[in-house]
C-alpha cells in the first residue's frame, strides 16, 4: 500500500525531478527535496524525515546511492537487527539531516561514522538499534550496563508503554507523558514510546501542554498512540503522534471544544483550530480531517485511487464513485478501526501487544521498562483514592455531631483532609471544584472558633 | 494426513447433504476481463514496488486457482475474522469438546466486566478455558430487557415510569461491555469460537454481533441498539453531535470485532440511517438507503435496524437457525460433540448465588427502613442491618451495582449512613449516661440513597 502511494506521488511528480547539479564540494551532491534541498554524499549518516501516508516517520539510516535522474535515495536502515535497503523516493522525504559525515572515501555502503553524538533527533544515536551499541564496561547505579555514549543497553528492541486512561487532565495528563520521556531518554534517544489510550476526553485547555510536551518528546523519541478510546481532547492527543494504530474495538474524534454545557465558538475556538489544527497538519495528517471533529457542520469524505490506493480527502461531498462519507453536515468524525485502516488515518490495527509489536516492526513485544505502567497505575489509584474520599469527607460534614466542640472539631479534620488532597492529587480536587486557599482560610477561622469555644466552656 | 483430511470432510459433507436447503456454491469461474489486477506486493522494507513505468505493463502472472475447499452448508467462512469453527475448518478428527460460555440475564450485573476495579465472572471462566483446552467456545446469549420488538423506545420511556431500571442505564456502561467483548475475543482467541443467539434485545445486541460466526434461534431477537443513540444530549447542535457521534462510533467499534460492515453497524446504532442489502451468491453487501435489490431492512429514518431470525436469515446476518445447540453444532458439521459446561456452571453457581444475596440485602434494606419506635434498641438494629448489607455488597459488586441503580445507594452512601447511626447511637447513649432521659427522635425515618440513582429509593 505504501509502496503503491509513493509510487503514485513519483509518477506525478516525475517531471520535476530533473538531473540536478552536482555541487564540487568534496564529493557532496545538491539532492532537492519536496521542499528545500540537502548537501550530502552516499556514505553519509542521516535522520530522514519521510512521508508515508498521513503520518511523517523518521529513520536513521546511511545513505548507500544517490540517483537524481530517478528522483529516489536509498538508504541503508536497520530493520529487526537486519541491514535493509530502502529505496525512497525525493518528493516523500521531507527532511533530511545530517548525523555523521561519509569516510573519506564515499561511495561504498560502509559503516557509519561512528561515535558523531546527535545533539538531538530520534534514532540519532547508535544506542537506539540495541546490537549496535558498544558495551563501555560500565553499569548505572542501578546496574544497568551502559554504552559508550552512557545510555543503557537495552537486551533487545523493546517499547515504553504508557497507559493513559481516564479523563485528559486528570489521570491522562502530559505529566506521564515527560515522566516516560525522561525514563526512555536513559535508553538514548529514538526509543518507542506506546501512549495506551483510553479516553473519553477532557480538558481542553490541557490539550494546549500536551502538544507542547508530545512536540518535545517526539524529537528524541517515535510516539506511538494504540487506540482503544480517543474521543474529544484525547483525539488531539493521539493526532500529535508520530503513529496511530487502533484496536478493532478503537473510536477516535469528536473534538468537539466545550465550556461548562455549550460549544465554543469564537475567538477561543479560532485559537484552538489553529494552533492545534496547525500542529497536526505538521504531523502529515490533514486539517480538514482534524476540522471535522471539531464542528458537525465540516463535511470528511475521501476516495480511493483504485489501483494506487492513494487516499484523496475531501471537505465535501463530491459523488465521485467510491466516495466514503466519513462525516455529514449533522456528524462528528469518529474513526472505527476499519475505516481508519481503509483511509489510511491509521497504520494498523492491533488487539493484543504482539500484534501491535509486529506492526512496530518488533521482532517480539518487549517492554524496556514498566516505569510508564507503574507511575500510570500509581495515579489512578491515588486519583480514585481522591474521588472517593473527598465525597466521604464532604458527606460527613453534613452529619451532625452530638456537640458544637465535636461538631468544630468534625469539621477542622475534614478541613485538613480536603486540604491535603488539594495538595496530594490536584487535578482531582480541582474537579472536585474545591479551593485550596479557600478551605484553609476556612480552617484558620474554624480553628480560632474552636478555640474560643473551648476557652469559654472552662 | 491430507488424504485423511479429505475422507473427514467429505464424509461430514455427505452427512450434511440430507439438510441442504440452498444451493451449493457455483463452481469456481475465471475472473471478469475488466477485473484490476492484484495490489503488487509490498515491498517488507517499505520501498517502492518498482522504479519506473515499465513494471506497470508487464502483465499480471496468472493466479493459481485455489484448491476447491469442501461443501459446507454455513455461509462462507472467506473474509471473517477469527477462528472458523466449522468442521470443514477445523478438521478435528474427534466429537468436538464444546465450552458454552453464557451471556445470559441483565446487562451490567449478570453479564459484566470489571467493576469498581474489582475483575468480573468471566475472568474466572477464561482462567477455565485455559485449564478445559476445548475444541470450539460456544457463547450463548439471552438477554432482553422485557421491551417490545416495535416501537422500542416509546416502551423505554413508558417503563422508565415504573421502578426497573433505565435501559439507558444498562447501557451507559458501554464501554465496560466493549472491554468485555475484546477480552473475551483475545484472551481466548485461539479457540474457534461461535455465537448462538436465543434473544438480545437492547444493549445486549452488541454480543450478539461482536463474533463473526452467529446462529439464532427460531424466537430470537437482535434488535434496541437504538438506545445508544439515546445516551447523547447537550445544549447545541454541536455537542449532541459530538455526544451521539461519540457512543455511537464505540458501539459501532464493538459490532466491528464480528467483521461487520459500517453500512450495516451505522444502521444498527443510528436511527437516522436506512439498511438494505444485495445479495451475490452468499455475500452479502449492506447498503445505507433502500436500494438494494434483495432486502430493505430498515426504511425508516425513525428507529434502527433490527433482525428477527427470519430476516437475519433471509439476508445473511446469521449463519443459519439453529433450534438449540445440538442443531447449532449439527449445523457447523459436527453430528456429534461433548460439552464442557463448567464455564456454565462457573456463572451459573455466582449469578444464583448474587441473586440470593440480593434478596437477603433487601430484606436488610426493609428492616433498615422500619420506623423507630425505641430508638435505644432500633438504631443499632438500623446500623447493624445497613452493615451487613455493605458487607454483601462488597462481596458481590454485581450486587452493589443494582443497588446503586436501583436506589442510588453507593459504598461511600452505606458508610455515611452507618457513621450517622453512630453518631446518633453516641448521643443516646450520653444521654442516657447523664440521666436526661428521651431518646433523639429516630434518626430521620432511614431514607435510602442520594444522588445518582434513577429509579426512586425502595421504601
Amino acid at each position: 500500500m505504501i509502496a503503491t502511494t509513493l509510487l503514485a506521488v513519483s509518477l506525478a511528480l516525475a517531471p520535476a525531478l530533473a538531473p540536478l547539479p552536482q555541487s564540487g564540494k568534496a564529493g557532496q551532491q545538491q539532492v532537492k527535496l519536496a521542499s528545500g534541498s540537502w548537501w550530502g554524499s552516499v556514505g553519509d549518516r542521516v535522520e530522514i524525515a519521510v512521508k508515508e501516508q498521513l503520518a511523517t516517520r523518521t529513520v536513521t539510516a546511511t545513505v548507500t546511492k544517490i540517483d537524481l535522474d530517478k528522483g529516489i535515495l536509498t538508504v541503508e536502515t536497520e530493520v529487526n537487527g537486519k541491514k535493509v535497503a530502502r529505496p525512497m523516493f525525493l518528493s516523500s522525504i521531507v527532511s533530511i539531516k545530517t548525523l555523521g559525515a561519509a569516510p573519506a572515501a564515499s561511495g561504498a555502503a560502509g559503516s557509519p561514522a561512528a561515535g558523531t553524538a546527535p545533539t538531538s533527533g530520534k534514532a540519532g544515536a547508535p544506542t537506539a538499534a540495541p546490537g549496535a551499541q558498544k558495551p563501555s564496561g560500565k553499569t548505572d547505579k542501578e546496574g544497568y550496563p551502559l554504552d559508550e555514549n552512557g545510555y543503557r543497553i537495552a537486551p533487545k528492541k523493546g517499547v515504553f508503554v504508557l497507559p493513559w486512561k481516564g479523563g485528559v487532565g486528570q489521570t491522562a495528563r502530559n505529566e506521564e507523558m515527560d515522566l516516560v520521556a525522561a525514563e526512555a531518554d536513559k535508553w538514548g534517544p529514538g526509543q518507542i514510546i506506546v501512549l495506551d489510550i483510553d479516553s473519553p476526553g477532557g480538558l481542553v485547555t490541557e490539550i494546549f501542554e500536551i502538544s507542547k510536551s508530545l512536540g518535545e518528546i517526539r524529537k528524541r523519541h517515535r510516539v506511538v498512540a494504540w487506540v482503544r478510546e480517543a474521543i474529544s481532547a484525547a483525539a488531539c492527543t493521539s493526532m500529535h503522534c508520530d503513529e496511530i494504530y487502533f484496536r478493532t474495538v478503537g473510536a477516535l474524534g469528536a473534538s468537539t471544544m466545550i465550556a461548562g454545557a455549550n460549544t465554543v465558538y469564537g475567538p477561543q475556538l479560532d485559537a484552538f483550530k489553529n494552533e492545534i489544527g496547525a500542529v497536526i497538519e505538521q504531523n502529515g495528517r490533514p486539517r480538514m480531517v482534524f476540522e471535522a471533529m471539531v464542528l458537525a457542520k465540516a463535511i470528511l469524505t475521501y476516495t480511493k485511487d483504485p489501483v494506487t490506493g492513494k487516499v484523496t480527502w475531501h471537505d465535501k461531498i463530491t459523488g465521485e464513485p467510491g466516495e466514503v462519507v466519513l462525516s455529514d453536515a449533522k456528524d462528528n468524525l469518529v474513526f472505527k478501526a476499519s475505516n481508519a485502516l481503509d483511509s489510511g488515518f491509521s497504520k494498523g490495527t492491533a488487539d493484543t501487544e504482539e500484534e501491535l509489536g509486529k506492526l512496530l516492526g518488533l521482532p517480539e513485544w518487549y517492554e524496556v521498562s514498566d516505569y510508564g505502567r507503574k507511575i500510570a497505575a500509581a495515579f489512578q489509584k491515588l486519583f480514585d483514592d481522591c474521588e472517593k474520599d473527598v465525597d466521604y469527607q464532604i458527606g460527613r460534614a453534613n452529619i451532625p455531631a452530638a456537640t458544637p466542640v465535636e461538631q468544630a472539631a468534625k469539621e477542622i479534620q475534614i478541613l485538613e483532609k480536603l486540604i491535603s488532597w488539594c495538595k496530594r492529587c490536584p487535578p482531582c480536587a480541582m474537579g472536585k471544584g474545591l479551593d485550596q486557599e479557600r478551605l484553609e482560610q476556612q480552617l484558620k477561622e474554624l480553628r480560632k472558633r474552636l478555640a474560643d469555644m473551648r476557652r469559654q466552656q472552662n | 494426513m491430507a488424504m485423511l483430511h479429505l475422507i473427514a470432510a467429505a464424509s461430514v459433507a455427505l452427512a450434511l447433504a440430507v439438510r441442504q436447503d440452498e444451493p451449493s456454491e457455483p463452481p469456481a469461474t475465471d475472473p471478469p476481463a475488466e477485473a484490476p489486477a492484484s495490489e503488487p506486493a509490498q515491498d517488507p522494507a517499505g520501498a517502492p514496488g518498482g522504479s519506473d513505468l515499465k513494471s506497470v505493463d508487464v502483465p499480471a502472472p496468472v493466479e493459481k486457482e485455489a484448491p476447491a475447499k469442501p461443501f459446507t452448508l454455513g455461509r462462507t467462512a472467506d473474509n471473517r475474522p477469527g477462528k472458523s469453527p466449522y468442521a470443514v475448518d477445523t478438521q478435528l478428527s474427534a466429537p468436538p469438546r464444546v465450552y458454552e460460555i453464557p451471556l445470559v440475564g441483565q446487562m451490567g450485573t449478570d453479564i459484566h466486566g470489571e467493576i469498581n476495579g474489582k475483575p468480573g465472572i468471566y475472568d474466572k471462566v477464561i482462567e477455565d478455558v485455559r485449564k478445559q483446552k476445548p475444541d470450539i467456545i460456544l457463547f450463548r446469549i439471552k438477554s432482553r430487557d422485557g421491551r417490545s420488538l416495535d416501537k422500542y423506545m416509546d416502551a423505554v420511556k413508558e417503563q422508565m415510569k415504573d421502578d426497573k431500571i433505565d435501559p439507558r442505564r444498562l447501557a451507559s456502561g458501554l464501554t465496560e461491555y466493549r472491554d468485555l467483548a475484546l477480552e473475551l475475543h483475545t484472551e481466548i482467541a485461539e479457540y474457534p469460537a461461535v455465537m448462538y443467539v436465543e434473544d438480545a434485545r437492547g444493549i445486549a445486541s452488541l454480543f450478539a454481533l461482536a463474533w463473526p460466526y452467529m446462529f439464532m434461534s427460531p424466537e430470537a431477537n437482535i434488535t434496541g441498539l437504538d438506545i445508544v443513540a439515546s445516551l447523547g444530549g447537550g445544549n447545541d447542535a454541536d455537542i449532541r453531535a459530538k455526544m451521539f457521534s461519540a457512543w455511537t462510533g464505540i458501539a459501532q467499534g464493538v459490532l466491528e470485532l464480528g467483521g461487520h460492515p459500517i453500512p450495516l453497524t451505522e444502521a444498527l446504532v443510528r436511527p437516522d440511517r436506512k439498511l438494505s442489502c444485495s445479495i451475490d451468491g452468499r455475500a452479502t453487501t449492506w447498503r445505507a438507503d433502500t436500494n438494494g435489490d434483495w432486502y430493505v431492512v430498515d426504511p425508516t429514518d425513525e428507529i434502527s435496524a433490527r433482525f428477527t431470525s427470519k430476516v437475519a436469515e433471509e439476508t445473511g446476518l446469521t449463519d443459519g437457525i439453529a433450534q438449540d445447540t445440538d442443531d447449532l453444532m449439527y449445523m457447523l458439521g459436527y453430528p456429534e460433540y461433548v460439552k464442557v459446561d463448567t464455564g456454565k456452571k462457573i456463572f451459573d453457581d455466582y449469578t444464583a448465588a448474587w441473586r440470593k444475596r440480593f434478596a437477603e440485602t433487601q430484606k436488610l434494606v426493609e428492616e433498615y427502613q422500619q420506623p423507630v419506635d425505641d430508638p435505644v434498641k432500633d438504631l443499632p438494629k438500623r446500623k447493624a442491618a445497613m452493615e451487613k448489607v455493605r458487607a454483601i455488597c462488597k462481596q458481590y459488586p454485581p450486587l452493589a451495582r443494582m443497588w446503586e441503580w436501583r436506589a442510588g445507594l453507593t459504598d461511600a452512601q452505606m458508610q455515611l449512613l452507618i457513621e450517622n447511626l453512630t453518631e446518633q447511637i453516641k448521643q443516646i447513649q450520653k444521654e442516657r449516661r447523664g440521666n436526661s432521659g428521651g431518646g433523639t427522635g429516630g434518626g430521620g425515618g432511614g431514607r435510602l440513597g442520594g444522588g445518582g440513582g434513577t429509579g426512586p429509593g425502595r421504601g
